[in-house]
């Protein structure tokens, strides 16, 4: 399978198991600034997933991790998914309680993708999720993709709502560190 | 010879502008299409290596390599 069949059959069964999604991490970094290359596709769920009917829809070539692990920033849930043929992976979150995590999950985008209703993280969430990643170590291409999504993205952000966000996470200083950056 | 600060600042202003004219399409997939050209690289580069070796000891080298260097980016 290629990594573009993997995404679309992994949101076709979340859509038939009727879970609610929004695609994350590095995918929706792309999808707002400069796209580079990414070996996983993130997903925000809105609840436990029901594992027997999601391996049932997932079929033959995608492989559900039998048992969950715990993501190190909101401390949710996380379910892998293993494609046959690709070291491309897909990683379920469950949605946590964190308030940036509601909020984000609330403001979720529609657009229209290869014939789908796809959910997709705004801009504005992208970007104060990515900043709170950098803070932790080794996360480097973190702040290299707040960059490009500022840089694309231009005035268009709501930077009112990303500085709310930033102030609670204590990423402001950085914020500014990367905004001064770009426009130099 | 080290690129100057204008020369990057050049080319990083060029992809800004070619990802603004992207479509939302090859936006979300472009990522993952990076990955896979790299991957097929990559496999190429193994198999010419090691010639004896059969498609599915190539994928497990693969993420053993994949494996590495995500350690070594965390690693900084």
């Amino acid at each position: 399978m290629t990594s573009e069949e993997v995404i679309i059959a992994v949101i076709d069964a979340l859509e038939a198991v009727d879970l609610r999604f929004m695609v994350v991490g590095s995918v929706a970094t792309n999808f707002y600034g400069i796209p580079r290359s990414t070996r996983d596709a993130d997903f925000v769920i809105q609840a436990a997933p029901p594992l027997a009917a999601l391996v049932e829809h997932l079929g033959t070539n995608l492989r559900l991790s039998a048992q969950a692990s715990f993501e190190g920033v909101t401390g949710t849930l996380r379910h892998r998914i293993e494609a046959r043929g690709t070291p491309f992976t897909v990683e379920l979150f469950e949605l946590s309680d964190d308030a940036h995590d509601v909020s984000r999950f609330s403001r979720r985008r529609r657009v229209s993708l290869f014939g789908r209703h796809v959910f997709v993280a705004t801009a504005e969430d992208t970007v104060v999720t990515k900043l709170r990643w950098a803070m932790q170590p080794g996360r480097e291409k973190d702040v290299d993709d707040v960059r490009s999504v500022i840089a694309v993205q231009g005035d268009g952000l709501d930077w009112a709502y990303v500085k709310e966000w930033c102030s609670q996470h204590g990423t402001s200083a950085l914020l500014e560190k990367i905004r001064k950056s770009v426009e130099s | 010879m080290k690129p100057s600060t204008a020369l990057i600042g050049q080319i990083f202003a060029e992809k800004v502008a070619r990802a603004r004219e992207m479509s939302h399409e090859d936006k979300f997939f472009e990522g993952p299409r990076l990955f896979d050209s790299a991957m097929q690289v990559m496999a190429a580069g193994i198999r010419d290596r090691y010639p004896d070796l059969d498609e599915q000891a190539v994928h497990r080298m693969l993420r053993t390599y994949l494996d590495r260097l995500d350690r070594l980016e965390r690693r900084g």
